[in-house]
Parts: C-alpha cells; sequence; structure tokens
C-alpha cells in the first residue's frame, strides 16, 4: 500500500504540486488525468523521490520514504517512463538484468532466465541480445515495462507510457498494461489515454494546476463529473 | 630532390621521440583529466574550484612556457634551495608537462562526455534501485568513454603537433632534429618542408582514422550516438 500525503514540490516560485494526498491499496489501479502542466507527472515522480517533495510524506507499507532507505524502497517502486529510457550500452536483457543483478545480487544464470521470461510475456524474446536503439517505441516501451517487472516491485509507476509513441503502437502497450492489472499489479498509472483508464482504473485522480480537482471511480469521473472544471477537459479530450 | 629525402629522412630520425612522447602525455593526461572531470562534476566545492583553476591555468598559458618552467625553472629553483636535483633526461620533463597540459583538455573532453548521456536514462537506473556509483559504472562511464572517443583521437593528433615546440627546450624530436641538421648543412628550406612532410604523413591518417571512427559509431548508433553527439557537443559549446 502507497499513501502520498500532502505532497508539495515548487519548481523556483512556480507550485507544481500543491499539497496532493493519494492513496493507492495492493492490487489497485490509479490513474491520474489532466491537461499537461497540471502536476499530475511531478506528483508521480515525488513517490519515488525523482523529485524530492518539498512537503508531505510518501509512505510505502508503512515506512516513510527518505534519503535513507530511498535505494530499498526504489526496488519496490519500478517505473515506466515516458521516453522509454532504455540504457542504450546494454542489450535488451542487458537491460532487464542490469537490476537484478547488481542490487537484488541475483546470480546472472538466474537473472537471465527470469529476463527471458519476462521478454516472452511482453513478447520480444527474440530481441533479446539486441540494442534497444533497434527497437520500435512500442518494443521499447514494453521492454522497459519487463525491465520494471524484473526487480519484482510491490508497485509500478507509469509515467504518460504512451505519449511518446506513434499512434499505431499504443495499443501493445496498453495491452501489456492491461495484463498486468489484471495479474492484480499494483499500478499508478499519468496518462492522455481516457479509454484505457475508463476501462483499467479502479479509481482516478484528475488534477489541475497543482491541485487534485476530483476524485473517484471510473463511473464517477467518465459518467458523471461533478466540477465544470472536468466536464470542459472532457469536453475536449473525449471527442 | 636528393636534399629532400634527406631532410625527411633526418626528421623521421626523430619521430620516435615525437610519438612516445605524444602517446605517454595523452595516457597521462586520461588518467589525470578524468580526475579533473571528476572534481569538477562533483559536489565539493573545493575540488570544483582547483580544477576549474588548473584547467584554465593550463589552457591560458602556452605549453613551450610550461616546458621551459618544467625542464630548466624547476631544476633551478630547486638547486637554489640547496636540493640537488638534475633531469637524467630531458625526455621526462618533457612528457610530464605535455601530460600536465594535456589533461586540460581531456577533462574538458570528459566533463562534455559525461554531461552527454541522457539524463533520462541515469533516473531510470536510480529508479530501479541503484546506488549512485552502480548508475555511474554501468551507465554513465561506458557511454561518456564511447561518445568521447573521437574527441580523444583528435586530442592525439593535436598533441603529435603540439610536441614540436619541444625542439626549443632541447629535447631531440622531429623540430630538433631538422634544426640540427639545418645548422650543419644550412639546407633550411629541405630541412623544415622535411620536418612538416613527416607531421603531415602521420598526423593525415590518423585524423581520417579519428574521422572513420566516429562515423562508425554513428552508424552503430544511428539515432542515439547522433543525439549524444548533438548533446556533446552543446555541452562543450556551453563551457566557452
Amino acid at each position: 500500500m502507497l499513501e502520498a500525503k500532502k505532497i508539495v514540490k515548487n519548481f523556483g516560485a512556480l507550485r507544481a504540486v500543491n499539497e496532493v494526498s493519494a492513496t493507492v491499496s495492493d492490487g489497485e489501479v490509479l490513474c491520474i488525468i489532466g491537461p499537461s502542466g497540471s502536476g499530475k507527472s511531478t506528483f508521480l515522480r515525488c513517490m519515488n523521490h525523482l523529485e524530492v517533495p518539498d512537503g508531505g510524506t510518501i509512505v510505502i507499507d508503512g515506512e516513510e520514504v527518505s534519503e535513507k532507505n530511498l535505494t530499498g524502497v526504489r526496488e519496490k517502486m519500478a517505473m515506466v517512463f515516458q521516453s522509454f529510457n532504455l540504457f542504450s550500452n546494454m542489450t535488451v536483457l542487458g537491460n532487464i538484468t542490469a537490476s537484478p543483478i547488481h542490487v537484488k545480487k541475483m546470480p546472472k544464470a538466474e537473472a537471465e532466465k527470469k529476463g527471458m521470461e519476462l521478454l516472452k510475456l511482453v513478447g520480444l524474446e527474440e530481441k533479446a541480445h539486441v540494442k534497444p536503439r533497434s527497437l520500435s517505441g512500442g518494443q521499447k516501451q514494453r521492454v522497459a515495462i519487463a525491465r520494471a517487472l524484473a526487480m519484482d516491485p510491490e508497485i509500478i509507476l507509469f509515467d504518460e507510457p504512451t505519449s511518446a509513441l506513434d499512434p499505431e503502437m499504443v495499443g501493445e502497450v496498453l495491452d501489456v498494461m492491461k495484463k498486468l492489472a489484471e495479474s492484480g499489479m499494483t499500478m499508478v498509472v499519468v496518462t492522455h489515454e481516457m479509454g484505457f483508464a475508463k476501462e483499467v482504473a479502479d479509481d482516478i485522480i484528475f488534477m489541475d494546476a497543482g491541485t487534485i480537482v476530483e476524485e473517484g471511480s471510473a463511473e464517477e469521473i467518465f459518467g458523471n463529473p461533478k466540477t465544470e472544471r472536468l466536464k470542459q477537459f472532457l469536453d475536449k479530450v473525449l471527442v | 630532390m636528393g636534399v629532400y629525402l634527406k631532410g625527411v629522412e633526418v626528421a623521421l630520425r626523430g619521430l620516435p621521440t615525437t610519438l612516445y612522447v605524444s602517446l605517454f602525455a595523452v595516457a597521462g593526461g586520461v588518467v589525470i583529466g578524468l580526475l579533473l572531470a571528476v572534481m569538477k562534476l562533483g559536489k565539493s566545492k573545493p575540488a570544483k574550484i582547483v580544477s576549474d583553476v588548473y584547467i584554465e591555468v593550463m589552457r591560458a598559458t602556452p605549453m613551450l612556457a610550461q616546458a621551459l618552467i618544467m625542464a630548466y625553472g624547476l631544476p633551478m629553483i630547486l638547486q637554489s634551495n640547496g636540493v640537488d636535483f638534475k633531469w637524467p633526461s630531458l625526455v621526462i620533463p618533457a612528457i610530464i608537462v605535455c601530460a600536465f597540459n594535456s589533461a586540460a583538455y581531456v577533462a574538458e573532453i570528459l566533463r562534455s562526455g559525461i554531461q552527454a548521456v541522457d539524463p533520462g536514462q541515469i533516473e531510470a537506473a536510480y529508479s530501479l534501485g541503484m546506488s549512485k556509483g552502480m548508475v555511474n559504472k554501468l551507465v554513465v562511464w561506458p557511454q561518456a568513454l564511447r561518445i568521447c572517443i573521437p574527441a580523444l583521437g583528435n586530442e592525439l593528433v593535436t598533441m603529435i603537433k603540439e610536441t614540436s615546440v619541444l625542439g626549443f627546450v632541447g629535447v631531440v624530436e622531429v623540430i630538433r632534429s631538422a634544426q640540427l641538421w639545418n645548422a650543419q648543412s644550412f639546407e633550411t628550406f629541405p630541412a623544415y618542408v622535411g620536418a612538416a612532410i613527416v607531421y603531415l604523413i602521420v598526423c593525415f591518417p590518423l585524423s581520417k582514422l579519428v574521422g572513420l571512427l566516429e562515423k562508425k559509431m554513428d552508424e552503430d548508433g544511428t539515432n542515439d550516438v547522433k543525439n549524444d553527439r548533438k548533446l556533446f557537443a552543446k555541452a562543450e559549446k556551453s563551457d566557452k
């Protein structure tokens, strides 16, 4: 279980995230939606301290995240990025096994066996020994998801995982994410894919100008938006 | 014609010295430069200042002055303070000076290379629970060195030409060989043209090789490395 309590993040004079709180229970999928610049990615990045919050606390399994336990906490909280961020000096399999081998001290053979299983899960076994640059965007993101899974995380944070993809590649990545959600993985997903949010999310947060404007189930958010701001937003994104 | 061949032949006698001074200098420069780059990018303010001052001083003074200080100034000041010191061979202070000089340039090359590594990949590494040491060892250094290889090759070419000033300190390298022959034969034109030809036949293929290396890496990396190199150029510019 992950709890974010009154998270504040400033960039200079700009308050990007203003006392935002959220709770994600085990096995739950939380989607964060909202216009660009609403602070949703920053809020997500505060969860694993890629952005160190200026106020508030993050608690995972009852343990408060601090500089001291950061590497341990990050093992439990993997992340998938908008721009994939695969290590370009390693093969696909190398990307997946690097952290299990070096952080978890897993024997290499075991890590590779597990890596191959994960590649099979995302449908890319045949790409194990190529460098990431020869992959398409959708394939890169599927490898990034396999890399995140290799750490056996309790929760995966997705930061706009499909925003940098060509439209025809969005589906293959969303399919993998849906499979994960069905398997009971705890996920926090910042996304512009309303169809995905509608179908998969247990809970949806709508953010604007650094605060939560509305929160609720998919039916509540899409079926019965209460605030004017959310109505405006949905009118624009749901064509 | 014969006199020109003789000029080339005389200059060639100095080539081994030129080459090994240059190679040792760049090798030493990489080691010291690495240290300087790490100091410059690290958190410690005093270390950063030391590194900055060193780099600026080395780059803003001619290597000839540095070489004269090291080869003659240093023994002089030691002797006048009662230390009996003499360089066993002038090649030693020559290599030291070239290495120290090269380090300042190499440090800047390495710094740009480190800064050209995609910050997103570094974040991803941290997000997977890696420590700073692991991130550097597994992600930053391997990529930075690859980005830097062509620039380090160019540094070697530059150093081969730069060592010509050592002739004026008394090291018998290519230029000094030509000078000595000129002094006894008065074949001034063939002597110095011969020296220039020797530099040309070494440096031209070497810089072509560096160009090929650069191109090969671009092809290997397609967009990734092209992008890295763009960032690298930007990082280098930002320094100037």
